[in-house]
């Protein structure tokens, strides 16, 4: 044989065994994870999984491409109270929640593990229409929290305030409890602002005389915001007919501030007692998760965590894991006029507390 | 190599039929062979919506169906991913209250006629979902699910004219029941206000409470006005208010204005489009008010009508989409559905509704067309909304409905002439009698009388429980003989019904006839017409509304219309097929 006829040979051995391979590896299904996301989160989350497909990530061994598909919008609360039908045999592998505290509210039956303890935050934010606003806090002689918002819900309608009277009752907005830890978090800083003290007390929340001051605020929640719909988007569409202020994540307001102040200027602000979304990333792991899918979900965790996945979550008005929203970002910085803040510095945080806590909190919304 | 092109040539006539296959699933769906059929693997779901959802959603759905037939997510417009099977969806329309209580009956009385199974529900207001909650006594739809997907506030639909006179005279810009009130209470009624040649009563008209949402919504804001005059100064109505007596008699104080019900606000667009004669304002969702400014009624306003937002308050209709959670619907349907109800929230679909007259639920679509002053409507009105009371109390205040409308003496006036044996017409004619008495309010006061030769009444006027069985032994007795003497007992039986004392009660005839006057010997037909036009000024002047039965002659419709004319109502037609349907709908007048 000829030497040039033995080289062409190995050349088309090896291109042979190059694409062989290729093809092989091609053809092996990738890793699919299942998410389930918290819908303050979904706009985030549904861009950054878009974007991690198309990297093709594969795992340690080279040869398993990852791909995460969202698979539903879900509350915590409904998890955790396990009214969202997961069972052994369905449910979503990986669950982006907005709260670590949902983590530990779940039974046995839902066997979800921390991958990651925060992907983003989001605080609470007060804000309303500053012509409101300006009542409550009677032209910013009060500060806009709870004990200034409980003195007006206990007025009902803004007449007797001095208001116009088609202004009609005094509504607040919030996200219903029972469905969203958003709702549970602001219930939470009502109790902490009536106890002056970030620790919630258990006896308290069933007493005499926190009920009675709570009485009017619950009162001044339109039954209709049982809907679904976030307040800040039913406010930006529909005006103060909906709602004219509200406790919400700061997510919520960045994303409808726009649309808010056509209707009127906004006033926002952070409540003394402060509940932050942490966003955890958790992976249900059991006697048949593989060690694959569990590097699989770390190596979304680290992409979520990444500094573009990070960009894309303050772009859609959630805060970073670490460091701070900058002047530059646009949500935030068109928001600073109206009182929002690019870092959240002496927050007096809420202590977590236990499920039975919150199950307590939540009847409040009964 | 013949064979050779004659397959190219058949391939190439499947690949163009492939091709025209393609652009019949996109088109709008309304004519579409494909668009009944779901593509292989499909998740199927279904919807039932309200009737007024009926202007936007059937193209809506059929582009969601088009979209997955071609293998694109309608939320991104992308491919669908491998594995990422295709929705499909079905949708029909229905009365948000007779659906609610269908789908409650699919629960607890499966037997029962009225039975529904939708994936998805989609009533005009969120009331319903409450209430079918509560009445089946478990969490049927998750609130928290049920996103709104077109706004639109009940109004009330007034003549222009009619609130420039309450404005002017009162001296006020903000109105709302405290003013109509006081035009009712005006000796002169709105001569009063300036309207001189004007009717002096004040004539309301809403929907069924039962079946429509703006007649439920209407009760329940009519329930905050009532119990407002009573010194209640709470947020939110609660049992012991809306079964307070007082409270209730105020209630009555403004049903008394009724001219009449009706079942569905579909209908009543369409009467109150005749204009101020017929009626002076009606309550109607605010894309109803549209509709009619922009002559999409049967009749063309002779003046706009503005929607007044009463400043005691009013309510969003939301439309939400609830996603039924029953034993018929699976976790996967569920989900599907969901992406539903993203897809009519999109942008698209949110310009599409809102050209409609509806308001967009997401603030990325601004307010455009046709929100417009020349349409009635202000665009930037901020609306005092009532508070939805709990599902116990709106149950209590569905209820009561039976205590504080207004009741109604009704004479049935049947046409027994020779001509109705033909073609079994009053065999059919009498069928239908029965069922409009079946659907009858028992505090209702109802007779019979019929005429041929002459008139006659069966059975005089009474409580229905009373009378019942007498009617309905009556009616199924009736036989046919001689000519008839329409005019005569028209005008008989308008001077009967005149002379009923009580004030409170709609009065009414139902005219059925199939033929023109062969025999009055008393009256012509301007006699009808000056005998019902007597007491037009009158509180409840007597209403005539003729249905035409069987194959009309020119001669027969004019009569008829020139009687309507004259009682200001429309004249129905009717046949064996469908007079079931007239009666019926003339009873939810009632």
């Amino acid at each position: 044989m000829r030497r040039s006829t033995f080289v062409f040979l190995i050349f088309a051995a090896l291109v042979a065994v190059i694409f062989g391979a290729n093809s092989y590896f091609r053809n092996q299904p990738p890793i699919t994870l299942t998410l389930a996301v918290d819908p303050l989160a979904e706009a985030w989350v549904r861009t950054a999984v878009e974007r991690f497909n198309a990297q093709n990530v594969l795992l340690s061994n080279g040869t398993l491409k990852v791909v995460v598909r969202v698979e539903s919008v879900v509350n915590d609360v409904s998890v955790w109270q396990e009214r969202s039908n997961w069972s052994t045999s369905s449910h979503p592998t990986l669950w982006l929640a907005s709260s670590s505290a949902s983590l530990g509210y779940l039974t046995p039956n839902l066997p979800y593990q921390m991958v990651t303890p925060s992907t983003a935050q989001t605080p609470l934010m007060w804000g309303g229409f500053k012509s409101r606003v300006d009542i409550i806090t009677q032209n910013n002689t009060l500060v806009l929290d709870w004990q200034a918002v409980q003195a007006v819900a206990q007025a009902q309608r803004w007449e007797s305030l001095g208001a116009p009277s088609n202004w009609g009752n005094v509504n607040m907005g919030l996200n219903w409890g029972t469905n969203s830890m958003a709702g549970l978090a602001a219930l939470t800083s009502a109790l902490a602002s009536y106890n002056g003290s970030p620790v919630i007390s258990r006896p308290t929340i069933d007493s005499d005389a926190f009920r009675a001051w709570f009485l009017p605020i619950r009162e001044s929640i339109q039954n209709s915001q049982r809907l679904g719909e976030p307040p800040s988007q039913a406010m930006a569409s529909r005006g103060a007919s909906v709602a004219d202020f509200a406790l919400l994540p700061e997510v919520q307001w960045l994303k409808h501030l726009n649309s808010l102040i056509r209707q009127e200027s906004i006033v926002l602000s952070y409540p003394q007692y402060q509940v932050l979304l942490d966003f955890p990333l958790a992976m249900w792991d059991d006697a048949n998760t593989t060690p694959n899918e569990r590097e699989a979900a770390q190596a979304f965790a680290n992409y979520l965590l990444g500094a573009s996945s990070q960009q894309l979550a303050i772009d859609e008005g959630l805060r970073p894991v670490n460091g701070n929203p900058k002047d530059s970002d646009v949500l935030f910085a068109t928001s600073i006029p109206y009182g929002a803040r690019l870092t959240l510095d002496n927050l007096s945080l809420v202590a977590p507390f236990d499920r039975a806590t919150a199950d307590q909190i939540l009847r409040l919304f009964n | 190599m013949y064979r050779l092109r004659l397959l190219f040539l058949l391939l190439f006539c499947m690949g163009v039929l492939a091709a025209c296959d393609d652009n019949a699933s996109t088109s709008d769906g309304t004519n579409n062979t494909t668009s009944d059929v779901p593509p292989p693997n499909a998740i199927e779901i279904s919807i039932i919506y309200a009737p007024e959802s009926q202007d936007y959603l059937p193209k809506i759905i059929a582009d969601f169906n088009d979209a997955y037939r071609r293998g694109i997510n309608p939320l991104t417009g992308q491919a669908l991913p491998q594995g990422e099977q295709p929705i499909f969806i079905r949708g029909v329309s229905g009365s948000s209250g007779t659906v609610m209580q269908g789908i409650v009956n699919a629960l607890l009385v499966p037997n029962s006629e009225n039975v529904e199974r939708p994936t998805i529900f989609q009533p005009s207001v969120s009331h319903w979902l409450a209430l079918a909650n509560f009445q089946s006594r478990r969490d049927l739809f998750n609130l928290n699910e049920a996103l709104p997907t077109a706004n639109a506030p009940v109004v009330m639909a007034i003549w222009e004219s009619r609130l420039d006179a309450i404005k002017r005279t009162l001296g006020t810009e903000e109105v709302g029941w405290e003013e109509l009130l006081k035009v009712i209470d005006a000796p002169n009624g709105w001569q009063d206000f300036g309207l001189t040649g004007s009717r002096r009563t004040v004539f309301y008209g809403h929907t069924d409470p039962f079946i429509s949402s703006t007649g439920l919504s209407s009760l329940i804001a009519t329930y905050y006005a009532a119990a407002r005059e009573t010194g209640f100064t709470g947020r939110r109505l609660t049992t012991a208010v809306v079964t307070d007596e007082n409270v209730r008699d105020n209630v009555r104080r403004i049903e008394s204005l009724i001219r009449h019900y009706s079942a569905r606000t579909t209908e009543f667009k369409n009467y109150i489009a005749q204009g101020p004669d017929y009626l002076d304002f009606v309550a109607l969702e605010e894309n109803d008010l549209i509709a009619i400014n922009r002559g999409l009624t049967d009749f063309q306003p002779p003046e706009k009508l503005v929607a007044l937002y009463l400043k005691e308050g009013t309510f969003w209709h939301e439309h939400p989409m609830g996603i039924v959670n029953a034993n018929w619907t699976t976790p996967e349907q569920r989900e599907a559905a969901k992406v539903f109800v993203d897809f009519v929230r999109l942008p698209a679909q949110q310009q599409y509704i809102m050209t409609f007259g509806f308001r967009p639920v997401i603030p990325e679509v601004a307010l455009g067309f046709p929100f417009e002053e020349q349409y009635g409507v202000d665009p930037d009105v901020l609306i005092n909304v009532l508070d939805v009371p709990e599902p116990a109390v709106l149950a209590e205040i569905q209820n009561s409905w039976e205590f504080v409308k207004k009741q109604a003496d009704i004479m049935l006036l049947i046409d027994v002439s020779g001509s109705m044996a033909q073609e079994n017409k009053l065999e059919q004619a009498k069928q239908a009698a029965l069922i409009f008495l079946d659907r009858m309010e028992s505090t209702n006061r109802v007779g019979l009388a019929v005429f041929s030769d002459e008139f006659r009444v069966v059975v005089p006027l009474d409580n229905l429980e009373t009378n019942i069985v007498q009617l309905r032994s009556a009616i199924t007795r009736l036989g046919p003989e001689g000519g008839t003497a329409l005019y005569d007992a028209t005008v008989q039986v308008v001077e009967l019904m005149n002379a009923q004392t009580e004030t409170d009660r709609i009065r009414a005839v139902v005219l059925l006839s199939d033929g023109e006057d062969t025999q009055s010997n008393q009256y012509g037909i301007s006699d009808v017409e000056a005998v019902i036009s007597a007491s037009r000024n009158e509180l409840n002047p007597v209403l005539v509304v003729p249905v035409g039965y069987g194959t009309l002659n020119d001669t027969l419709i004019r009569v008829l219309q020139r009687i309507a004319s004259a009682s200001k109502t429309t004249w129905q037609s009717g046949d064996p097929d469908n007079i079931g349907r007239v009666l019926e709908l003339i009873g939810s007048f009632f």
